[in-house]
């Protein structure tokens, strides 16, 4: 980190910690579910605005290639896979 | 639907199917740290040799059970993953297994009797289980809430519990470090 953001980045933590210390258990998670409605409207909002004429089957497409993505990295050596049929 | 609808929906079919429950991942580290936006949903589900047809059947068409499962390469815990396409949200099954650490988390399990969005009881790990349990997988996201939750909940932690469990991982050494950051003024 430039050192010259250092007090200012340690401060906005500080404050964020001070809040969440301030909320109950269940408004920090009433917060986080209200934060990911919020982000997931805003991923297919980004999508739409890249690809104006896509229509919503292929935005659709567009959003499960880039759910996939993502579960890709986050699984990354962690995780390996199995179709669900051999599931007896 | 929304996020929390598809949780609360997931935990009554959970729950109409007689099934123990523990909900983790970032449900559960951003109860007891910093709010954050998340992806998707876990629940550790105490379910050996059942079928997640057991949960699904309880389920509406907007649940879409992922026809591969996963498994956790640190202990071989078993995955499901339940997509719920209409808001871009995904459910993921772990299903209990032996290890002796699982086991300890689920045995201390707490309930959130009632929480405002979710509309219904909601059982969390304690935060000694969260911090142990991210600091084992060690990806970048998992040592950022560790290290959310040591700052948040200074002073309410048992460490000597902490400490035991990561030295039988070997994630003593990590966890020291994340330990050290926590600036000493908050």
């Amino acid at each position: 980190m430039n050192p010259d953001f250092k007090d200012l980045a340690d401060d906005i933590y500080r404050r964020r910690v001070l809040r969440a210390r301030a909320l109950t258990p269940e408004q920090r998670l009433a917060d986080s579910l209200e934060m990911t409605d919020l982000c997931l409207g805003m991923a297919r909002a980004g999508l739409v605005s890249q690809h104006p004429d896509a229509d919503e089957t292929e935005i659709n497409r567009l959003v499960d290639l880039r759910r996939h993505r993502v579960q890709r990295i986050s699984d990354h050596g962690l995780f390996r896979f199995e179709p669900i049929s051999t599931l007896a | 639907m929304n996020s929390a609808e598809a949780i609360r929906q997931m935990i009554q079919a959970i729950e109409a199917a007689d099934i123990p429950y523990l909900a983790t991942g970032s449900l559960a580290s951003t109860a007891y740290a910093i709010p954050r936006a998340s992806k998707d949903a876990d629940f550790v589900l105490q379910m050996a040799h059942r079928h997640p047809d057991e949960i699904m059947k309880h389920l509406g068409p907007e649940f879409v059970l992922d026809d591969q499962m996963s498994f956790e390469s640190i202990t071989g815990t078993m995955r499901w993953i339940v997509h719920i396409p209409s808001i871009d949200f995904d459910i993921e099954l772990f299903i209990l297994s032996d290890d002796p650490f699982h086991q300890e988390r689920f045995r201390r399990r707490k309930v959130i009797k009632h929480h405002p969005i979710l509309g219904c009881p909601v059982t969390l790990p304690s935060a000694e289980d969260v911090i142990v349990q991210k600091l084992r997988w060690g990806r970048p996201k998992d040592k950022v809430d560790v290290f959310d939750v040591m700052c948040v909940q200074v002073g309410h932690l048992d460490w000597p519990y902490i400490e035991s469990w990561c030295d039988r991982h070997g994630t003593r050494a990590l966890m020291e470090e994340l330990k050290a950051a926590v600036p000493p003024d908050l």
